[in-house]
């Protein structure tokens, strides 16, 4: 007896159509969707790659805002102080004047209320704020850090504190982003307000106005050092802005190699899937319409 | 001899030749009928009659109509069907469950999770920033809301899969009970000496359903009488009676459990679509929502500490994010946000509102091995690794399974299977013998006519 085989092709061809289909859509799927991986179960390995690789994407991206809205903050911050550099130059130039023996009083006086605007500009200047906060109150950003009170030796009351705010902009990697204002403005080492009020003083009373006017010109210099601390951060946030771009870069390089689709080999298999397809489907056709032994008996 | 004999030989012939051709007909007529098994009509020579000294042939007759069986395959193919059934249906749950962590297509928790922890990296900008404060509330609302949703789909799926399981028991009754029933069709039919061919071929196919829908076991008695077990060996059909499978409320889980008289049959189901509907429900559901709950449970208990440790914009201790999970169950069905004041959220570490040492460490707790070790996106990614593995080997296994089931499918019908072309052959073959018959007896019938002529014709 000769080996049968069995009669009922369809299931067979229809298994082998089914499978082409399948091949043809997969190919399809990673063509139009540009991605290797189009459900987890396609790659579980990438799939969990890419969860961590988009989480570390999005945090870099928080760390990049963080930058640019620390980058925005801190040069308004550093062109205050800016104008405050100009402003104190011109109170040592007014001291300078006023120094001269040949001034009047009555010009004395003029130069002294000269500085007492320029000491309300240097208060106004330690009062910046930003997005509703004071640059220069330390961590106390809804109150104004300075008032004037005349009563006070420098001329003015610190409302704020000493701290100094550090902000992650990076794994691992902080900046601060704010000298507080007495340190600024109020510096033992050489106090900007302080030393203006006392050359107000002494203008007003001739009397040390030499030895005030060194004393501001120490002032001046300690307030330089001081505010550098502003370009520096703002330099460190170019720098890790720059960073964190090209680490984007990477992440998004390092997700296409997880689940980029190879578009010239998907095109490929696309093809041949689909010309697998059609030849199938004509061979099964031609294979169905078979005539057998019945269909030649008369 | 007589001429009698011969022309009762041919016309004995023309019977049998009719009666096999007619089973080439059924054959060809059941073609495509499901479960139908090809039928052979064996001949046999009928008694020889001595006659002078002579043994002489008497023709020929068909000795029975025989359907072309082979039980130990179609034992196999019951098996393997019981695989199949089991893995179709673990395969279809744990492809819509992966749908819910559809990572690579953008959707699932990791977003949520980035934004949420990420709005506290931003709020470290800028600590007194009412925009950013809303951020971190609506952000974990949407972080709350996607674990609710989530758990609340597991949920859906297990109760999918527990509704599998009874209609799968009611589909089982079914079969059993139409088992059953051929069961006494053939015994009936064979005790009173007749052919069960056909009751067989549809008692075959509802035992081939039935393995699709648990693991079955068949004896058979005595030929006819058929005993069904499941793999556990709770009886199914014995002989003429069948024994109903029924479902009852387990009191702890408020899910379905299988009896069979009496007796909890749940764990015994190896196959079939009830093992599969039963281990999407009682054992893939629940260890994907066990993790789920973790990770819900220790961001939001990690979270809470954490804003407790700072203070809020008003300079008060923080309080919690999110209400407290009463238990690790159910975390992230019932994960919620505390809090609607955005001032509440506590980015201070001293009191001062410039100060932002909490909002970072709280930025900070998406790195940090809060969850069993792992920190919340390693441990989520390690879930989606886990569904996605069960969900992929799951495929894999059932396309396997599909090429043996189909392979053996091909063997059955090699063995049962109504071809075509050996039918046309058999139908010449039988035409040419009918043809021949009747020229034998249209020649005897010659001969009688010419031993009548041999009479003097009468006037």
């Amino acid at each position: 007896m000769s080996i049968r085989v069995n009669p009922n092709i369809l299931p067979d061809l229809l298994a082998g159509l089914n499978q082409a289909r399948q091949q043809l859509n997969q190919a399809d799927l990673e063509l139009a969707s540009g991605r290797s991986i189009n459900q987890p179960s396609d790659n579980p390995a990438g799939t969990s790659a890419l969860i961590l690789n988009h989480a570390a994407q999005s945090q870099t991206d928080s760390y990049q805002q963080n930058v640019s809205d620390l980058q925005s903050k801190l040069q308004i911050a550093d062109s205050s102080l800016n104008s405050a550099v100009t402003v104190i130059d011109q109170a040592i130039s007014l001291g300078v004047e006023a120094g001269n023996g040949t001034l009047s009083d009555g010009d004395r006086q003029a130069i002294a209320q000269q500085l007492s605007g320029i000491q309300q500009q240097l208060v106004g200047i330690g009062n910046t704020t930003a997005g509703g906060t004071y640059l220069f109150g330390g961590t106390q950003v809804e109150t104004a850090p300075f008032t004037v009170n005349s009563a006070a030796a420098a001329g003015v009351t610190y409302n704020g504190n000493s701290s100094v705010t550090s902000v992650q902009i990076a794994n691992g990697q902080s900046v601060n982003v704010n000298v507080p204002g007495d340190q600024l403005f109020l510096n033992p080492s050489g106090s900007v307000l302080g030393s203006i009020n006392q050359l107000i003083t002494a203008v007003q009373n001739n009397s040390g106005i030499s030895a005030a006017v060194t004393a501001l010109g120490q002032a001046s210099n300690e307030f330089d050092t001081q505010r550098l601390s502003y370009g520096t951060a703002l330099n460190e946030l170019q720098t890790t802005g720059t960073f964190l771009t090209n680490e984007q870069l990477q992440l998004s390089t390092q997700e296409t190699n997880i689940d980029g689709a190879d578009i010239a080999q998907v095109a490929t298999q696309f093809s041949q899937a689909q010309i697998a397809y059609a030849s199938l489907l004509e061979a099964e056709t031609k294979i169905l319409n078979q005539p057998n032994i019945l269909s030649l008996l008369q | 001899m007589s001429l009698t004999s011969s022309l009762s030989i041919a016309v004995q012939a023309m019977l049998t030749d009719q009666g096999a051709m007619a089973v080439v007909s059924n054959n060809i007529a059941n073609v495509n009928t499901p479960g139908y098994t090809r039928e052979v009509a064996n001949l046999e020579e009928t008694p020889p009659v001595d006659y002078a000294n002579q043994q002489y042939g008497t023709g020929v007759t068909i000795a029975n109509i025989q359907s072309v069986r082979d039980n130990v395959l179609q034992l196999r193919l019951n098996q393997e069907t019981q695989n199949q059934g089991k893995l179709n249906t673990l395969s279809d749950g744990l492809n819509q469950i992966q749908t819910l962590f559809n990572e690579p297509a953008g959707s699932g928790l990791q977003s949520l999770l980035s934004q949420f922890f990420g709005s506290f990296q931003q709020l470290s900008s800028d600590p007194t920033n009412s925009g950013l404060r809303q951020a971190v509330i609506s952000s974990a609302q949407s972080l709350a809301a996607g674990f609710n949703q989530s758990a609340s789909a597991l949920v859906t799926q297990q109760q999918d899969a527990d509704q599998g399981v009874v209609q799968t028991v009611q589909q089982i009754n079914q079969l059993t009970a139409q088992i059953t029933q051929l069961n006494d069709q053939i015994s009936t039919t064979a005790g009173a000496g007749q052919n069960t061919n056909s009751f067989q071929d549809q008692r075959g196919q509802l035992i081939n359903q039935l393995s699709q829908l648990v693991d079955v076991q068949s004896i058979t008695a005595d030929g006819s009488s058929l005993t069904l077990t499941t793999g556990g060996g709770a009886e199914l059909v014995v002989g003429n009676q069948s024994f109903n499978l029924t479902t009852q409320t387990n009191a702890t889980t408020g899910l379905q459990d299988g009896y069979s008289q009496g007796a909890d049959i749940t764990s015994t189901i190896q196959s079939g679509n009830l093992a599969g509907d039963l281990q999407l429900r009682d054992q893939q559901i629940p260890s994907i929502l066990s993790n789920l709950d973790t990770l819900a449970n220790s961001i939001a208990t990690s979270v809470n500490t954490q804003n407790a440790a700072g203070f809020d914009l008003n300079g008060n201790a923080g309080g919690n994010i999110f209400t407290p999970p009463a238990a690790v169950a159910g975390s992230a069905l019932n994960l919620s946000v505390a809090i609607t004041d955005p001032n509440k959220v506590a980015a201070s570490g001293d009191g001062t509102p410039g100060n932002n040492a909490n909002a970072t460490a709280l930025a900070n707790l998406q790195s940090a091995p809060i969850v069993g070790g792992q920190n919340p996106i390693a441990a989520y990614s390690g879930l989606v690794f886990q569904i996605a593995n069960s969900a992929a080997t799951a495929s894999s296994q059932l396309s396997g399974e599909n090429s043996v089931v189909q392979q053996l499918q091909d063997q059955v019908g090699a063995v049962f299977g109504v071809s075509l072309d050996e039918e046309g052959a058999n139908l010449i073959l039988y035409q040419n013998a009918y043809n021949a018959a009747a020229r034998v007896a249209g020649v005897v019938a010659n001969l009688f006519q010419t031993a009548i002529n041999m009479l003097p014709t009468t006037a």
